[in-house]
């Protein structure tokens, strides 16, 4: 049975503002954006089957939502990977500084792997539910998702290397 | 999973927006929903409006199919008072010609 549209948004709330967040990197754009999804969703509330439908109907139109923005606004990174700066010796000794800076590295990839390592490391989606929810091939997705992971770890093992000296 | 990859699973996890985003996308869901009753309100009462046009049409209408009849019959009856005018004119004309015989005759009956 499915739980009314309230229960909906608080129990999913969190997996759609994230998403949105960890993509865009602007905290007023993803509640926003998220608040038109739970509309958009309230107006296809009938076409919705089952839990699982819902899950994957959310999951599909807010990263096609957050594609379709960056694009339209041609909204850039906050930063490029070159430029996202040295994290300082308190970073390198706090997992929640370690984590930030991640973040940021992540909302630095391009567009597609970007949501790509959104869905697979926040999500922790299969590759074939990324697939059928970004409509891509599995087999592209493990490649960008692979590329995506050789890039921030490159990036990050630089960044994070002890100072020699 | 490798420890880079827990890193970035920890990098990205789920975040709680406002405490007060559910009250406002039910807000907003409420707002719409009376927006879009308060649309086909106004529709409805817009072809209403319009119905209570129609007799003031109607009698737009019935006024100017009066004004081109009336126009209609003004050109028929000048056409069909032409046309007696011309027979009136050629029986005179006729009539002037006999006369015109006669006279010669008589004359010519008065030479001999």
């Amino acid at each position: 049975m499915l739980p009314t549209f309230a229960e909906t948004v608080e129990t999913h709330k969190a997996m759609v503002y994230s998403i949105l967040w960890h993509f865009l990197r602007d905290r007023s754009l993803a509640e926003e954006l998220a608040q038109e999804v739970f509309l958009e969703l309230h107006q296809s509330w009938k076409s919705v089957k089952s839990s699982r439908h819902l899950v994957f109907w959310l999951r599909r139109v807010t990263t096609h939502r957050a594609i379709d923005l960056v694009r339209k606004r041609k909204i850039r990174p906050e930063m490029s990977l070159e430029e996202s700066g040295e994290p300082t010796a308190l970073e390198q000794l706090h997992d929640s500084f370690l984590a930030s800076y991640l973040g940021r590295m992540v909302a630095s990839l391009p567009e597609k792997q970007r949501m790509l390592v959104v869905l697979r490391y926040q999500e922790e989606m299969e590759l074939e539910e990324i697939a059928r929810v970004l409509g891509m091939n599995v087999s592209t997705v493990k490649t960008q998702i692979g590329r995506a992971l050789e890039l921030l770890r490159a990036k990050t093992t630089h960044r994070l290397k002890p100072n020699e000296g | 999973m490798t420890r880079f990859e827990e890193q970035l699973k920890q990098a990205l996890a789920r975040q709680d927006p406002p405490e007060d985003f559910n009250a406002r996308v039910l807000a907003a869901v409420e707002e719409c929903r009376v927006r879009r009753s308060t649309g086909a309100w106004r529709w409805r009462a817009r072809w209403a409006h319009s119905w209570q046009l129609a007799p003031a049409l109607a009698a737009l209408l019935a006024l100017s199919l009066g004004a081109i009849y009336q126009q209609h019959q003004r050109i028929a009856r000048g056409e069909a008072a032409k046309e007696k005018l011309l027979v009136a004119m050629r029986v005179a004309g006729a009539k002037l010609h006999e006369a015109r015989d006669r006279v010669s005759k008589v004359e010519a009956m008065e030479v001999q």
